[in-house]
């Protein structure tokens, strides 16, 4: 299922086909990026895709009407739209150079987008030109497909032309958004015609207008030589077009170069090189090279090893509980949700409300029942003694994990030889309403999606507790969690990553709940990290360590009390769980 | 067949192959010698690609300083730190330096560069990130064909780890050139094995060196799950373990991700990047996208109809030059366009008779006297009998695809009027009365015009163009009262026909310094007298500025002989012409 999030994603939607996909413009990026943290907490496998517009078009579509408009003179005209990207043209009193450097999205949008794509499996690009462009945008790199879109072409019969003929193919734009290429062609001595939205011809051109419905398109394309592609991210028109041989001219952004043999360049900001690429191509033809295959419906993880799938090695999740009933049974079924066959549970009831029942309806948990209340920490140490084998994981009755958790989890561990490994967590902020309902209220996908090199695990780790698998030699070799620290996370994966290396799943594979109810913890616990930092783990002759150290404490003790992440974004309206 | 120029092209080519492939390659440093190649291959008519192993040189830079920088620091923090600050540039050196000097581009390289990619018929690239990092360097984007070659690696039983084992893959490099990887791997909790060309163990790092020829190395890659790539320019080696389903780790700049689905790049941003990689890099086997088919050949495109071409007629006036006539017939024997015709006019010059003779496909028409070579191109013009005409002196060279590339682009787009490129040949006269070629430039006529910026002059040489019989006709032949004949049919072609662009190098211009029977410099007043009273423009503002500056640059030029364009490319010893 395709899930498609503004006007020129549902219409790119449209072509994709079967395929496991969210399309977003970056306006519409808060809704996708709620349904893919909907998605992930159901387990799926889906692609992400961000229709990203490319800024030199973007600036020459809304600065060329109005220079055309400014002036009469021609020359004039030209000489500006030649020279946007320099030093001598300015846009609303500001350098055209510095104008088309200029980011597309704000910081807060860039973070979004981000985020969104942190919770993706896999993206999917037109181009690699246009993987780079997001990636360098947002600063964050992805797995990705690349996947061509032909859109449909009237049925044309090509015939020999008498004089050249180009057309300017630009369904979706109008007289404004295609000033800038019909203005470019203005002085070619043939016949230009424009098929846009409006099918009006932008002032100061000789262009023939149509719109793209008008049977006269059909004719105009009979006798040109050359197609002018005005996307400026998508080749898939380029592509089209070169199946039947024309001459293709496309923006350099658009990627064509990669799918297209010969087609031929032109960056928008500079117009005479639409008029020179396009001379070019009415010169040659373009031809195809081999196109990629369609991506596979879903970004489907490597599969297990044969050995392991033949006999999967034993997870055991180890969960204190005290008085949570709907969570310790929720947290049961997203075990039992788990796609890895060979899961069990060990559920310690800390001194709470009985839960045999509940327990007793999952038979692969079981239940050890503390005679006192003697805190989390204690209760993790307890349910730790009843695990000899196989891998472990520690967490709290109302954390969650995505059915794929410990398939990818386990995949990697026994394919790298590694005793620990992580992926990365997605926080979800809760209310709990009357009833037991529990309601989101907002999300953060930008905290947990990271690692920590040993050096930097001596500071502290981006690292969720639950989102660790550990092999259960590990303890063998470093101990177990300290009960007398409420920083046992960090001080065990601190202790952790001075021996063994944390192999990363860089994938979204688990969720951390916070409650708007939550006492936390950083900001009080400025006297246990400063205890971690001197006394637990200390560091000599690390100047730079003890540094950042400082730092870290300087910036802990400047956090309001009750401090945890803030959301990202809040849910104006929140969603049942 | 591959030419080769340089160590690494060498390396390259080899790693080509058996395959069918006409190619001219080179290292960056090594690109006049491939200019003369390609222009050897130019000249013979051949269809080929070129290729610039470009170096990324941010990341080559680096590579190459990073072990003086971990010898100069002891404290193992401060090592990443000062790698840190190499890879962005902030490392100080010496005095007032910082460690961006490093790799500030060289222009002086970049102009021979410039002028190698509008040789080949199209640019050969190990990715399109590759490309990307060859547009700017170029005067238009070139054209483009991706080509992968794999190295070859050893083949290995691959055994199931019992810990993370990883190893970084540089056979070709020293140690001290992955100085920078070893360290940022240092804290690998695994085994970290380096093949490098020598196997010499680096102080700065814990990691293990084989030397490539060792047999430790396949006993390394069967424990390995992991492959840390470091060619940054190359994706063949990421490719090639990709293909065995290991973990790969390459750099971005490699391009390898275009390939290799699953790759994790590093970028070089800082030696956290490389470190996390290959935390990531481990978990995930790499698999193979698709690898571009081997590129076509030849790359032109072929002529519309086989059947029915019509009749080109090359004109040519002449004037005691025997020796360059001959050759310039020769070379117009040597076209693949089946069906022309030479017209020379000798105008009152020695006779030429058996020379032309001997060419079936040319005549000549005899002046009773010498005329000016204005007025024997309007007898020659209006002799032919082809309905394309294509102008040119006698001491000019068409390469043998010149007439079917412009008529080909002509019959397929309808335009009246074709032209490619033209590359200068600098000539001197040796005592004999042969030439000797000096020098070359590529970059000077290998552009197009637009009909507003033709009213100034165009960058088109008059023998690089083709015309349809009916534009003369409509708009009449070249006139015979100004030596800027070319120029001046040019702007008047350009205010009302398409010029179709073949951008190739399909003719050769010679330039022969003081020999030269005409020069820039002193043709001031007729351009002036284009300008005011041929093509006078009234009310553009902008084209009288723009003629103002293009009579002032012209006035600027040294008079009386000399090469008016210089050559990029100086032949070091200059090439004698062969004997007919």
């Amino acid at each position: 299922m395709i899930g498609a999030y503004g006007p020129s994603a549902q219409r790119y939607a449209q072509g994709l086909g079967d395929i496991e996909a969210i399309v977003t413009e970056p306006a519409y990026v808060l809704s996708a990026y709620v349904e893919a943290a909907r998605r992930r907490f159901a387990g799926e496998l889906f692609y992400g895709m961000l229709l990203l517009e490319e800024n030199h078009d973007r600036v020459l579509t809304a600065f060329a009407p109005a220079v055309l408009a400014q002036t009469q003179d021609d020359d004039r005209r030209r000489w500006l739209l030649n020279n946007v990207n320099s030093e001598g043209v300015s846009i609303n009193g500001r350098p055209g150079r510095e104008v088309l450097a200029e980011p597309i999205l704000t910081p807060e949008a860039i973070r979004l987008a981000r985020e969104f794509l942190n919770l993706c499996p896999a993206v999917l690009v037109r181009s690699a030109l246009e993987y780079e462009r997001i990636s360098a945008a947002l600063l964050c790199r992805r797995p990705f497909e690349v996947v061509v879109l032909e859109p449909p072409l009237p049925e044309i019969e090509r015939r020999v032309p008498d004089r050249p003929g180009v057309v300017i193919w630009a369904p979706e734009r109008d007289v404004h958004t295609a000033a800038v290429h019909a203005f470019a062609l203005a002085e070619v001595h043939g016949k230009v015609t424009l098929v846009s939205a409006d099918g009006l011809a932008p002032p100061g051109t000789r262009v023939t207008a149509l719109r793209a419905a008008d049977p006269r398109v059909v004719e105009a394309l009979a006798t040109a030589g050359s197609v002018v592609l005005t996307d400026a991210t998508d080749p898939g028109t380029a592509i089209a077009f070169a199946r039947r041989g024309y001459g293709i001219v496309a923006p350099v952004s658009s990627g064509a170069h990669e799918f297209v043999r010969n087609a031929h360049l032109y960056d928008p900001a500079v117009q005479r090189e639409v008029h020179v690429a396009t001379m070019k191509s009415l010169a040659e033809p373009a031809s195809l090279r081999a196109l990629p295959l369609p991506p596979a419906r879903v970004p489907e993880p490597a599969p297990m090893p044969v050995e392991v799938a033949a006999a999967p090695p034993l997870v055991t999740a180890v969960i204190p509980t005290f008085n949570r009933r709907e969570d310790i049974e929720r947290c049961l079924t997203c075990l039992g949700a788990q796609s890895y066959p060979n899961v069990r549970a060990v559920v310690v009831n800390d001194a709470g409300v009985a839960i045999d029942d509940i327990v007793a309806r999952f038979p692969f948990a079981r239940l050890l029942n503390l005679a006192q209340n003697g805190g989390t920490i204690r209760a993790v140490v307890e349910g730790m003694k009843l695990v000899d084998d196989g891998y472990m994981v520690f967490f709290a009755d109302d954390d969650w994990l995505f059915p794929d958790h410990f398939d990818r989890l386990v995949t990697a561990m026994v394919r790298s030889g590694a005793v620990i490994a992580h992926s990365n967590v997605l926080i979800r902020y809760v209310e709990r309403v009357e009833g037991g309902i529990v309601k989101t209220t907002g999300y953060n996908a930008g905290v947990f999606i990271d690692t920590a090199a040993p050096s930097e695990a001596l500071v502290g780790t981006p690292i969720a507790g639950h989102g660790v698998l550990w092999h259960h030699s590990v303890f063998d070799d470093i101990g177990g969690w300290r009960e007398d620290s409420a920083l046992a996370d960090q001080e065990i994966q601190m202790r952790a990553s001075r021996r063994h290396a944390f192999v990363w799943v860089d994938q979204m594979t688990a969720e951390w709940r916070v409650h708007s109810s939550n006492f936390s913890r950083t900001a009080d616990s400025l006297g246990e990290q400063r205890r971690i930092y001197e006394e637990l783990h200390p560091v000599n002759d690390r100047p730079l360590i003890t540094q950042v150290r400082n730092n870290t404490l300087e910036r802990m003790a400047l956090r309001p009390p009750g401090y945890v992440f803030e959301p990202t974004f809040s849910l104006v309206e929140p969603v049942d769980l | 067949m591959i030419s080769t120029f340089g160590a690494r092209a060498e390396e390259f080519g080899h790693r080509l192959g058996g395959r069918d492939l006409d190619a001219v390659i080179t290292d960056f440093a090594q690109i006049s010698l491939a200019m003369v190649e390609a222009i050897r291959r130019r000249e013979q008519g051949q269809s080929f690609y070129g290729m610039v192993l470009l170096e990324e040189p941010r990341t080559n830079a680096i590579m190459a300083a990073a072990a003086d920088v971990l010898s100069q620091v002891s404290d193992p923090d401060e090592k990443r730190v000062s790698l840190d600050q190499l890879t962005d540039g902030r490392l100080k050196i010496g005095i007032d330096q910082t460690s961006s000097a490093l790799w500030a581009e060289d222009e002086s390289v970049g102009r021979a560069l410039r002028e190698f990619v509008l040789l080949p018929d199209a640019m050969l690239v190990r990715s399109f990130t590759e490309y990307a990092r060859l547009l700017p360097l170029c005067l238009r984007p070139p054209r483009v064909e991706p080509v992968v070659a794999e190295p070859v690696v050893p083949e290995v039983m691959r055994v199931v780890p019992s810990r993370p084992s990883i190893v970084v893959w540089a056979p070709d490099w020293r140690s001290r050139a992955i100085a920078y990887h070893a360290y940022a791997l240092i804290e690998f909790h695994g085994d970290v094995t380096c093949v490098t060309a020598d196997g010499i163990a680096l102080e700065s790092s814990t990691a293990k060196f084989v030397a490539a020829a060792d047999g430790a190395v396949a006993e390394a890659l069967a424990a390995a799950t992991c492959i840390v790539c470091v060619e940054p320019e190359d994706p063949g080696a990421a490719i090639a373990f990709a293909r065995r389903g290991y973990g790969v780790v390459a750099p971005l700049t490699s391009g390898a991700h275009e390939y290799v689905r699953d790759v994790v790049t590093y970028d070089f941003a800082n030696t956290r990047r490389l470190q996390i990689a290959a935390s990531t890099g481990i978990v995930q086997p790499a698999s193979l996208r698709g690898v571009p088919e081997p590129p076509p050949r030849p790359y032109r495109p072929a002529l519309p109809e086989p059947a029915g071409l019509p009749l080109v007629s090359v004109v040519t006036p002449t004037y005691n030059r025997r020796r360059d006539l001959e050759r310039m017939l020769g070379c117009i024997a040597r076209q693949t366009y089946p069906n022309l015709e030479a017209v020379v006019v000798n105008d009152g010059g020695e006779s030429v008779d058996d020379i032309v003779a001997r060419f079936p496909f040319a005549r000549v028409i005899n002046l009773e006297q010498n005329v000016g070579v204005l007025r024997a191109v309007g007898a020659g013009v209006g002799a032919v009998r082809g309905s394309y005409i294509q102008l040119n002196a006698d001491d000019d060279w068409l390469q043998p695809d010149h007439i079917e590339a412009l008529v080909g682009a002509m019959l397929r787009s309808g335009a009246a009027v074709a032209h490619g490129n033209s590359l200068i040949r600098h000539q001197e006269r040796e005592p004999d009365g042969s030439f000797t070629t000096v020098g070359f430039s590529a970059a000077v006529f290998n552009e197009t015009t637009t009909p507003t910026t033709a009213l100034m002059s165009t960058p088109i040489a008059g023998n690089s163009m083709i015309v349809r019989r009916d534009v003369i006709d409509e708009i009449g032949s070249w006139r015979e009262d100004t030596m800027l004949h070319d120029q001046e049919f040019h702007m008047r072609a350009a205010a009302r026909y398409v010029f179709a662009y073949v951008d190739r190098m399909t003719s050769e211009f010679r330039s022969r310094g003081k020999h030269q029977y005409s020069n820039t410099a002193d043709s001031v007043p007729e351009l002036r007298r284009i300008y005011d009273e041929l093509f006078p423009v009234t009310g553009r503002p902008y084209i009288a500025a723009w003629r103002a500056d293009t009579l002032e640059r012209v006035a600027a030029r040294p008079k009386g002989g000399g090469h008016v364009f210089p050559p990029t490319l100086v032949l070091q010893p200059p090439i004698k012409e062969p004997p007919l």
